[in-house]
């Protein structure tokens, strides 16, 4: 080629503008490239964002929160899953409408392991329960316990939809079997949404390839790639996108979606895909993302850069500097798409709380815990639940801890342990208090989740409020409680302290009290008071009715109940509620019969279920019933009193009144008497009959009196029984012949039949003889002409032993009306017997009451004109009751070892005999020849038993009984008196606790000491000292008494001891070698076994202070050495000794009772 | 013959039982009450004392007590006379020091048969 010169000229022009030219090209070029590069990578990241935000809406969204945590927690659902309730139950369909409407699905409904739907609730129309749906991939993949999304196009409808599936578990936790699915069914408006907001075109790819949704809607329903017959058949039997393709040629994409750059309608897109795991079993969905290339670098750019392309430096500069702008833009557009990815994250978590906000309508609050960083994120049904602070949505693990009762709260981190650990499920439940102090119950389920080592990362859990279901279960626990508190035998007052202590226990209630209603006053008191303050005398002690909140609910008798007493008006005391975080007030009328008897009202920190509050009326029932018990009672116990007190008044006035007749009859008598002695000494015999007139009629006057004081003692309650055996046949005898003028005055005969075996019974002598004397002269009184007999027999009853004595007469007899009054006190068969026959009327009242008081019966038969038969059944043996006024000394447990008996005697005849005799029987027998003697040696001794004779010159023995029982030591020695003076009332008042009559019936007398002194195992005493001589001093002294003695020379070698046996009491040296009294003291304390052994220390040392404080508690008694003679510091020791076993034996005896 | 001391603030029993003791041939003193009780047994020394228990001013129990806590009257013995005769009586005499217990209307034969008794000593 030639080339001319002025083209050579040209040339490096030519090729400079060429070059220029192929450099900006190239310029442009490279710039473009690295535009469309740097792009591209923008795209993919805003695919993953947007696919995030598709899961966010979908898999990790909040309807999917809902539909699981229905599957995991909810109760209703299951109870219709297990068949318990029915299917339309109301409360069933509220959760599933509950979903429905909060995320705008268009159906809701749970399907059965066998994939029935058993309950739905839907907008279509198109019913839905009974469909079976076990095909459907959804169910099978929550039927595996896997969460899903399922897009599909129905069959019939042609809606495109997206079915949110979640396992139904047995229980809550995701380890218990499934029992079916719960699903919702949405439309695509969620993911409509995230494409939308994409600014270029943006497309839902399933996993076989189906457009599902787009922002070209012709695109929707396309096919990606080829159709080919293969793909049709395979969409086609997967039944998944309805009808589309049953028919015709589907409609495929006008592009490649596989190249990285494809071209539509003439402008360059870039594609990004992102994959959706909604867990398909055919695969991943894919979100596609275009992004408009030429946007990057428009035509006016490339001609300005074509134009100015003369000027190469110029415009190498130029597109330098575009290129190092454009360079810059693209940067700042990939940080725009990161940050924004960020966001998208955050939006995650927010939309996930969005779903918590919506479970929180099915009261479900859901957290999780980050177990390594040790945060805590809730949602805001979470937040109300727990009361945690509503700007934060996330804190450390504290923030939660702070809210729960501290009495929860260390049990509550254990269970978390044990789960973290996997030992156990997480599930439990608290108390939890928000920061206006009133409490709630919360119920928590969690799942622990690893990772691949298995190390625990997070908890995810639901959690509810139980406050209402807590509270009937309280309810059913203070029922029985205040149903046990009711019914223990304690003053009322104590009694409804404990029904409020239940409330407070049992009801969460932070102040219960209780008041009764006096009616006299028109006033409430208080009577019991739990809670913040327990004092019932302080404010609000007394409230008159109607005024106040307690006043007036006792006067409306209607219940109160607030859930809200901050607002209350009836409340006075605003910051006293706020201060003790009180929300609720119930006040229940306690009502029996109509009638208000008090109020129970209580201050609760929780609110509190209506049911609940209503229930308790059954509380306030018991307890309204129990204080008007409790009433009655009272009154029924003060008209008793009052009774009683008249009673007494009555018979005081008896008394009395005989006392001013007796005096008067005195002078009678004795002037009579008199004057027949008299008339006798100077020979004027014809005066002494009418003398003796006077006399006799004085004696009856005098008789009368005597029963009248008799009644009047016996309703005292003054009269006593004094049992003694005695031959019944004697006493018969006796009896008969004493009466015998008496009978023969009205001309009758009396005839005495005794059985032959009577023998001796045991009962109070004087009163069975007076019982026949008042029934024998009774009968003659109203006889005349005629035979009383007296028959008297043994007879056999429940196999004891009575006698039985019948007096029958042939006199005038007894109406039924007559034999009504007999027994009534001033009350004689009629107003005219007493004019024809005489008598007070109480003799037959005295004999029913003697016979009733030795545990016998009376009774009558009569026939007017054929005579009246009494019989009056007597225990062969009397014992005395309870009730009984003479308590004889109760028998105490004996000293063990020899028992020692005190014979304080001054006859010596009788001294030797008794000492002889008791020895023999096995006694220790110590003798006083007197009284001053006899006490002293009672002092030194302690014995077991004093036998006491009454009459002694100088003290005699009642003076010394009075001593003996008067010394605080002694009064616990049974005293038996011994005389010839038939004085028992004098002995028993005194505190004797037997009498015997003299000459002793030996039998009777060993009877009596076995009684007070019952053989025993012998006593034994371990001697701490190391004194040789003091311990074998001691050793000797104990035991002559019967005393068992072991010996240690120190503390060391009586812990040896111990352990081979224990003593009955330990005498114990304070100073000895190797092992002192201090630290034996110690180590007896130590031993659980031992500490009940009674420790004596005996010891020189003056004890300090520090000493005695060492020794205080554990030593029963201390013994100073001191200046003592030997003698009498031993005569201190046996005493002490002798107290304290009888002491510790009297323990035994009382434990074993 | 022994010198017995009555203390009877009921002038016709006093009469009565003063007689009838005289005519059984002993001594007697009398008091209306229990100051002039202790005064007479100071001054008169007697043998035995009859005392009835329900007295104006200073009771049968209170000067029984007076006169068992003085040495010149301590060893003389007393027998309470009571028309009270409920349980308890006879224990507070004995407890007031009363050395026996007679109940009135008394029997005579009965009462003499006690204080010849107490005189025997």
């Amino acid at each position: 080629m030639k080339i001319s010169p002025s083209s050579r000229r040209l040339l490096p022009w030519a090729a400079a503008i060429l070059l220029s030219v192929a450099v900006t090209f190239g310029i442009i070029e490279a710039t473009r490239l690295s535009l469309e590069h740097d792009y591209q990578d923008t795209l993919k990241t805003e695919a993953t964002r947007r696919g995030f935000e598709v899961m966010a809406q979908t898999m990790n969204g909040n309807v999917m929160g809902a539909v699981s945590a229905l599957g995991l927690v909810d109760q209703p659902i299951k109870r219709v899953a297990r068949g318990e309730i029915p299917l339309n139950t109301p409360v069933v369909m509220e959760s599933l409408q509950a979903i429905g409407q909060i995320y705008e699905a268009n159906g809701a409904y749970l399907v059965n392991p066998d994939g029935i739907i058993k309950s739905s609730w839907d907008t279509v129309g198109v019913p839905l329960t009974g469909v079976d749906v076990n095909f459907r991939p959804y169910f099978q993949i929550a039927m595996q316990g896997k969460q899903n999304i399922y897009a599909a196009i129905g069959t019939t409808t042609g809606m495109r939809s997206l079915y949110f599936a979640a396992p139904m578990y047995g229980e809550v936790s995701t380890n218990a079997p499934i029992i079916g699915a719960v699903v919702a069914r949405l439309g695509l408006e969620r993911v409509d949404s995230v494409l939308r907001a994409w600014s270029g075109p943006a497309l839902l790819l399933s996993p076989q390839g189906l457009v599902f949704a787009s922002t070209r809607e012709d695109w929707i329903e396309s096919l990606a790639g080829q159709c080919t017959p293969e793909r049709l058949q395979a969409i086609r039997t997967l039944k998944q996108f309805g009808k589309i393709f049953d028919s015709g040629t589907p409609r495929t994409l006008p592009f490649d979606l596989t190249s990285d750059i494809v071209s539509i309608e003439n402008r360059r897109y870039a594609v990004a895909r992102t994959q959706l795991q909604w867990n398909d079993p055919n695969g991943p969905w894919t979100l596609v993302l275009l992004g408009d290339l030429d946007r990057l670098m428009p035509a006016s750019l490339r001609t300005k850069i074509g134009l100015t392309s003369g000027l190469l430096m110029l415009t190498l500069s130029a597109a330098f500097l575009i290129w190092r702008q454009r360079l810059r833009f693209a940067n700042q557009e990939r940080q725009r798409a990161e940050a924004e990815l960020k966001e998208s994250a955050y939006k995650v978590r927010e939309s996930k709380e969005r779903l918590d906000l919506t479970l929180g309508a099915t009261g479900i609050g859901i957290w999780e815990r980050d177990l390594h960083q040790h945060t805590l994120t809730w949602d805001q049904a979470t937040q109300a639940i727990l009361g945690l602070p509503t700007e934060e949505m996330s804190g450390h693990r504290e923030i939660f801890l702070e809210r729960v009762h501290p009495d929860d709260l260390e049990r509550m981190r254990e269970e978390t342990r044990q789960a973290i650990a996997g030992v156990r499920d997480y599930s439990t439940e608290y108390r939890v208090i928000w920061p206006d102090a009133s409490q709630h119950v919360v119920a928590t389920r969690a799942v622990v989740l690893r990772d691949e080592q298995g190390v625990a990362t997070r908890m995810i859990g639901a959690c509810w409020d139980i406050t209402d279901t807590k509270q009937r279960e309280q309810l059913a626990f203070l029922g029985s409680e205040v149903g046990d508190a009711l019914t223990s035998f304690k003053p009322i007052q104590e009694r409804l302290q404990l029904c409020a202590e239940a409330l407070v226990s049992q009801f969460d209630a932070a102040l219960a009290r209780i008041w009764t209603v006096n009616e006299v006053e028109s006033i409430l008191e208080m009577q019991a008071s739990a809670g913040i303050h327990s004092q019932t005398d302080g404010t609000r002690s007394r409230i008159p009715l109607g005024q106040f909140k307690i006043g007036r609910i006792a006067q409306e008798g209607r219940l109160r109940f607030s859930n809200q007493v901050g607002a209350e008006p009836d409340v006075d005391d605003k910051e006293w509620v706020r201060q003790h975080g009180l929300v609720s007030f119930v006040g229940h009328p306690l009502i029996v019969e109509g009638r208000v008897v008090g109020v129970m009202a209580f201050f609760s920190r929780t609110k509190l279920n209506p049911d609940a509050v209503h229930a308790l009326a059954g509380v306030a029932k018991t307890i309204a019933v129990a204080i008007d018990r409790d009433r009655a009672e009272r009154e029924l116990e003060e008209a008793r009193e009052a009774a009683e007190a008249a009673t007494r008044a009555k018979s005081a006035f008896l008394a009395n009144m005989s006392h001013e007749l007796r005096t008067p009859m005195n002078a009678i008598l004795g002037y009579s008497e008199m004057l027949m002695e008299d008339a006798e000494d100077q020979g004027q015999e014809d005066f002494i009959p009418d003398l003796q007139k006077i006399h006799t009629a004085g004696k009856h006057l005098l008789g009368l009196i005597n029963e009248i004081l008799d009644l009047s003692k016996i309703e005292a309650g003054k009269m006593d029984l004094f049992l003694e055996s005695f031959d019944v046949a004697g006493m018969i005898n006796d009896v008969a012949s004493t009466l015998q003028p008496l009978i023969e005055k009205n001309a009758n005969t009396l005839q005495v039949h005794s059985a032959p075996e009577l023998g001796s019974m045991y009962a109070d002598l004087t009163k069975v003889r007076q019982s026949l004397f008042n029934l024998l002269s009774n009968a003659s009184k109203f006889t005349q002409n005629g035979t009383i007999t007296l028959d008297t027999a043994p007879v056999l009853r429940d196999g004891v032993k009575w006698i039985s004595f019948r007096v029958a007469d042939t006199g005038i007899g007894m109406t039924p009306e007559q034999i009504d009054k007999l027994f009534q006190p001033f009350v004689q068969a009629d107003a005219s017997t007493s004019r024809k026959y005489g008598g007070t009327g109480l003799g037959m009242t005295i004999t029913q009451h003697f016979t009733r008081m030795m545990g016998g019966e009376i009774s009558v038969a009569s026939e007017p004109g054929a005579g009246t038969a009494f019989t009056v059944l007597l225990p062969a043996k009397v014992e005395i009751k309870p009730e009984a006024p003479v308590q004889p000394e109760a028998a105490e447990p004996k000293l063990p070892g020899l028992n020692t008996v005190l014979v304080i005697e001054d006859d010596p005849g009788a001294r030797e005999l008794l000492t002889r005799f008791l020895t023999k029987e096995g006694y220790r027998v110590e003798t006083a020849a007197g009284g001053e003697a006899g006490l002293r040696l009672a002092r030194e001794l302690h014995p077991d038993i004093i036998t006491l004779d009454v009459m002694m010159p100088g003290m005699d023995g009642w003076a010394v009984l009075s001593a003996l029982k008067a010394d605080p030591e002694l009064a616990d020695i049974p005293v038996v008196m011994l005389t010839i003076v038939d004085n028992k009332n004098l002995g028993y008042a005194l505190g004797a606790a037997d009498y015997l009559t003299k000459p002793i019936q030996r039998d009777r007398l060993l009877a009596i000491l076995e009684k007070y002194c019952p053989a025993s195992e012998p006593a034994t005493v371990l001697v701490v000292e190391d004194d040789t001589a003091t311990r074998e001093v001691i050793r000797h002294l104990l035991e002559k008494t019967g005393i068992q003695v072991t010996e240690a020379e120190n503390g060391r070698v009586a812990l040896e001891r111990l352990a081979l046996g224990q003593p009955t009491l330990i005498l114990l040296d304070l100073m000895m070698p190797e092992m002192d009294g201090f630290q034996f003291v110690d180590y007896v304390r130590e031993h659980e076994a031992w500490r009940a052994i009674p420790i004596v220390v005996v010891t020189a040392k003056d004890l300090t202070p520090e000493d005695r404080l060492r020794l205080n508690g554990y030593v029963t008694d201390i013994i100073q050495k001191d200046a003592r003679g030997q003698e009498e510091l031993l005569a201190e020791v046996s005493k002490m000794v002798k107290i304290r076993l009888k002491k510790s034996a009297l323990k035994t005896g009382d434990g074993s009772a | 013959m022994a010198k017995i001391l009555l203390v009877e603030d009921n002038e016709m029993n006093r009469d009565m039982l003063s007689r009838r003791l005289l005519k059984k041939g002993f001594e007697l003193v009398m008091a209306m009450d229990g100051e002039q009780a202790i005064e007479m047994a100071r001054t008169e020394a007697p043998d035995l004392i009859l005392m009835d228990i329900s007295l104006p001013g200073l009771d049968g129990w209170e000067a029984t007590r007076r006169l068992k806590a003085m040495p010149e009257t301590q060893a003389i013995p007393i027998i309470a006379l009571t028309a009270h005769a409920m349980a308890g009586d006879r224990e507070k005499c004995l407890e007031a020091g009363c050395n026996d217990y007679d109940t009135k209307p008394v029997e005579f034969p009965r009462l003499l048969e006690k204080i010849q008794g107490f005189l025997a000593r």
